[in-house]
């Protein structure tokens, strides 16, 4: 603990060539750059997949992909194929973070109810507005998760790119065990700001989705439901409204 | 394939590493979570603050687990018990949200049923609500047991062994075959453990409707 105290209090640590500072604004910036890159790609692809039910394999794939591939392979094996340097870091890490948020653009859309969209139909909307003003809005908390997800993946992968020549905070953890350094105050400080990076970013995505969701889909509908219907029995509650007598 | 060949039993001990990283912590962190999850299924207080804490648990990177663990828990960097830690750590958050999640989504009748029938509190828990919620934890458990056995690689990444060791040594030594192989068996784990559940839930859950196995 007095290790990563030290480290971190230590403003020459932040203001040295690659130190912690440089290293910060690397990962802050190869971080949402992929990000944004990756949500403006993926989700559209998603939600068009999910809209119109065709190509459901393309969001499938790059489900099952990003799950089961290991990031740490992934990284090693695209540097030693490309000239290592955070150029291909930098696309994988697109394409990994595009995986969760097609799968949650293409599953938010496609699994709302049907009937909904049925009778949005039936009243007469056409397909462009059922996208924009039925599926959109209502797939909005999935959506919000898919990227919340994918930030995080994309902070964590960040971090493990930097082991296959990337840049970033993770390079305090790989720079930090080498025999030559190693300083375990620099490991650590690579460890904590890359959570914090993380969690603040989920936490930014989260109160900002909020404010997209529409405020009619977090109305329970049960409490309104539990008026209309009258409990049918509640044998366990000797109940003060019960038939006197009971 | 003929490097996975020629030293399958160098690969097979790796995989058997493998899996003793990442399947410790799924076994324990399920265990823990199971507990908190059916309390917090009906808890009257705490059910946001807890599930709160648990998403913000879910968001830390294991990595930082690994690097940071030491400097909690008195131990050196290179040591199995961060890598299980802190897998444990990033299941507990997963699998508390999942069971609780539910949990809480069992019908009312059912529960009412249960203690008209003269069942206690913690018989009720154990034979009803966790029995009938059992579908959907198996599909987090799933989920779970794929991101551990995907995460248990960046073991590596402190010196710890695994399949992310073999990943390592392959990327220094320049052996590409040798990172294609350790990559083509954590994919074959990953799906393996994703059919035993599959399979363990048509086994004894027989009545719960299947989900297709993907």
């Amino acid at each position: 603990m007095n290790l990563f105290w030290n480290y971190i209090t230590d403003l020459d640590h932040w203001k040295a060539s690659e130190g912690i500072g440089q290293r910060l604004g690397e990962h802050v910036a190869l971080s949402i750059g992929a990000l944004l890159i990756a949500t403006l790609i993926a989700l559209p692809l998603g939600v068009a997949v999910g809209h119109s039910g065709k190509g459901d394999d393309l969001p499938i794939l790059f489900g099952v992909l990003g799950r089961l591939l290991p990031p740490l392979g992934v990284f090693a094996y695209f540097a030693m194929k490309t000239e290592t340097g955070s150029g291909p870091a930098f696309a994988m890490l697109i394409l990994m973070g595009m995986a969760p948020i097609m799968s949650a653009g293409y599953a938010g859309v496609r699994l709302l109810d049907r009937p909904v969209i049925e009778s949005a139909r039936a009243s007469g909307m056409v397909p462009m507005q059922i996208l924009r003003e039925i599926e959109l809005p209502m797939a909005m908390p999935q959506l919000i998760a898919g990227v919340r997800r994918a930030a995080v993946a994309i902070v964590s992968m960040t971090a493990v790119a930097a082991y296959a020549g990337g840049k970033g905070l993770g390079r305090l953890i790989v720079d930090g065990q080498q025999p030559a350094v190693h300083d375990y105050g620099m490991v650590a400080t690579g460890g904590v700001l890359i959570a914090l990076l993380a969690v603040g970013l989920d936490r930014i995505i989260d109160g900002f989705g909020r404010s997209l969701v529409p405020p009619g889909l977090y109305a329970t509908p049960s409490a309104a439901l539990k008026e209309i219907q009258p409990r049918v029995a509640e044998p366990y509650a000797p109940s003060m409204s019960a038939t006197p007598g009971y | 394939m003929s490097w996975a060949w020629d030293n399958r039993g160098f690969l097979g001990r790796m995989c058997g590493e493998h899996l003793y990283l990442a399947l410790v912590p799924l076994l324990i962190g399920f265990l823990l979570a199971v507990p908190l999850g059916l309390f917090l299924a009906r808890a009257r207080w705490g059910r946001p603050a807890v599930l709160g804490f648990c998403v913000v648990l879910e968001a830390i990177p294991v990595l930082s687990w690994f690097v940071f663990l030491p400097a909690i828990i008195d131990t050196t960097v290179p040591e199995k018990i961060n890598v299980l830690v802190g897998l444990t750590l990033l299941v507990f958050a997963m699998m508390t949200q999942s069971i609780s999640a539910a949990v809480a989504a069992v019908p009312d009748e059912l529960r009412a049923t249960a203690e008209g029938l003269g069942f206690t509190t913690l018989r009720r828990a154990f034979q009803v609500d966790l029995p009938v919620a059992m579908p959907v934890v198996i599909g987090g458990l799933r989920t779970a047991a794929v991101s551990c056995i995907s995460l248990a690689t960046l073991a590596a990444l402190i010196g710890v062994g695994g399949l992310g060791k073999v990943i390592t040594e392959g990327y220094s030594t320049g052996s590409e075959p040798e990172v294609l192989s350790a990559i083509a068996a954590v994919v074959v784990l990953a799906v393996a453990a994703e059919n035993l559940l599959v399979r363990a839930q048509r086994y004894f859950l027989p009545w719960s409707t299947l989900a297709p196995v993907r």
